[in-house]
């Protein structure tokens, strides 16, 4: 069934009142706070519209869709760890409460507080490659859902990506992130009623006893039990922990949200909610995935066969609902992703790199400026980088580069009083080289993902231990 | 059959945290709503 007129206009009313709405926000801004963290003014119920829609995009169906396609239900393992862990990170405030008690507006930041100017900059280097990275596949796989899902020629969606990515940048640049909690509130919802209307479109339409027969035949007890499951397995799974700790505290999106609170109090509260919609997050799309194996088979392609499923499934006006939703969330992620990482350009690689400081106005001007610069890349990396493997997997890789040695680096500094620079430069320089297993030697993802986070671990112990050695005890630690 | 455990454990957690996700997007629509129109209304 094609994309009929009344999707058409479910979409494009969609995508203008968004647009109105965050172009409003933008009387409400006054400084730099207002821009990076809405003033951090924050109540529970936007606090957790405003990361689950930042942490959820159409690119977070797609791979989780694509986890489920080709290992069935154990791929809930990952849905599952992702929820419990952030559950697990509201309930202790592990980080998230120091940190929005130190009042900061990036994750780098800490870095100058703690050991020094210069640490700032390489991290912010690091965080602006892993991150940017990352964000880079992002236009490609949302290009190939809406392709699918409403059969325009591809060389109209390419202009449509544009034309969005345009949009996001518009508000964006004018509102930053009022706006982006805003307009993230009414994706939320959006995004949200598109996951629950294709959920039971699966169950309904595909069946249960449909899925589990099709996983049975084509997997056996690996696609049940992710213990079994050689993709999966106990290593996997103490990895996904680890990272998904890091993920949840030191993710700069994810770590804006918690500085955006109106208390640290309430940024674990946040964390504790939304750590129970990332167990829906995380498992329904993998239920879609499987519903498409049933229903494509196993020889489809495992990253579009999720759309295409969709596209024989739903019927007018309910596939312009879900279009709308999947814009919905693809706009609330990459604008707050736009705006976190041009952020860490602006105030941590460019600012402190300064020798006077810059005016209120004028970080934001900078700010501006970077995420244009940002936009420009992640559409031409989109359109000229090609995905060798699995799509998650990418990007759990491209954010090790800086979340190892970031991770290992800021619990130090927090918790461990003989943290010094001479570690903290060590952790950096050693998380990222632990990635170079996967991205240059074919290392497979679980080895260079537990390497890296190893790696970094134990360079900030051994560069902390060296530093004392070197520098006086003194002058070791101000933070 | 041995995959039994498994297939009730995934039933189970699927059939929770979709509750859950659907619960707490009504909660969330409604008093998310009343905040950010409290936003609007007392701007600084």
């Amino acid at each position: 069934m094609g994309f009929t007129p009344l999707d058409t206009v479910i979409v494009v009313c969609y995508l203008a009142g968004t647009l109105a709405i965050g172009l409003a926000a933008k009387r409400f801004l006054s400084d730099i706070t207002d821009f990076l963290v809405a003033g951090r003014g924050l109540g529970l119920f936007l606090g957790v519209a405003t990361l689950a829609a930042t942490e959820t995009g159409t690119v977070t169906f797609m791979y989780y869709a694509q986890l489920g396609f080709q290992t069935g239900f154990s791929a809930f393992i990952t849905g599952l760890i992702s929820g419990l862990v952030m559950l697990g990170v509201g309930y202790t405030g592990f980080i998230i409460h120091r940190f929005r008690q130190l009042e900061l507006m990036t994750v780098p930041e800490y870095f100058e507080r703690k050991y020094s100017r210069g640490l700032r900059v390489l991290t912010g280097v690091l965080v602006a490659t892993g991150g940017i990275l990352n964000m880079g596949m992002f236009l490609r796989v949302e290009g190939s859902f809406l392709v699918i899902l409403t059969g325009i020629p591809f060389q109209y969606l390419k202009l449509a990506m544009t034309g969005i990515l345009l949009i996001e940048l518009l508000y964006t640049v004018v509102g930053g992130m009022l706006s982006i909690v805003i307009t993230d509130f009414v994706q939320y919802v959006a995004l949200s009623l598109g996951t629950i209307i294709v959920t039971i479109y699966c169950v309904v339409e595909v069946g249960w006893g449909h899925m589990v027969h099709a996983v049975s035949a084509q997997m056996g007890p690996q696609g049940f039990n992710p213990l079994t499951n050689p993709t999966y397995g106990a290593g996997y799974i103490v990895w996904q922990v680890i990272l998904w700790t890091a993920v949840n505290t030191c993710w700069q999106t994810t770590a804006m949200r918690t500085m955006s609170m109106k208390s640290p109090e309430l940024s674990k509260k946040v964390f504790g909610w939304t750590g129970l919609i990332f167990l829906g997050r995380g498992m329904l799309p993998m239920l879609w995935g499987i519903a498409a194996l049933a229903t494509l088979g196993p020889h489809a392609d495992s990253m579009n066969a999720m759309p295409t499923l969709l596209a024989h499934l739903l019927g007018p006006g309910v596939k312009g609902l879900v279009v709308a939703g999947m814009l919905a969330a693809t706009m609330s992620v990459n604008s707050s992703y736009l705006l976190g990482w041009s952020s860490i350009i602006s105030q941590d690689i460019i600012g402190p790199l300064r020798r006077a400081p810059l005016s209120s106005r004028a970080q934001i001007r900078l700010n501006r400026f970077a995420n244009v610069f940002v936009s420009v890349f992640i559409l031409w990396w989109s359109l000229w980088y090609t995905l060798s493997g699995p799509l998650y997997l990418y990007l759990n890789l491209t954010a090790t580069i800086f979340l190892s040695g970031t991770f290992a680096a800021v619990i130090a500094g927090l918790y461990w009083k003989r943290a010094n620079l001479a570690g903290g430069y060590a952790a950096m320089i050693a998380g990222a080289a632990g990635t170079v297993g996967y991205f240059f030697l074919n290392l497979p993802a679980t080895y260079s993902g537990f390497a890296a986070f190893g790696l970094a671990a134990v360079a900030m112990v051994a560069g902390t231990w060296i530093g004392e050695r070197f520098q006086p005890r003194s002058e070791a630690a101000h933070g | 059959m041995a995959n039994h455990f498994w297939l009730d454990f995934w039933t189970a957690a699927l059939i929770l945290s979709g509750a859950v996700f659907a619960g707490i997007t009504l909660i969330v629509a409604v008093r998310g709503g009343a905040e950010l129109l409290r936003m609007f209304r007392h701007p600084k």
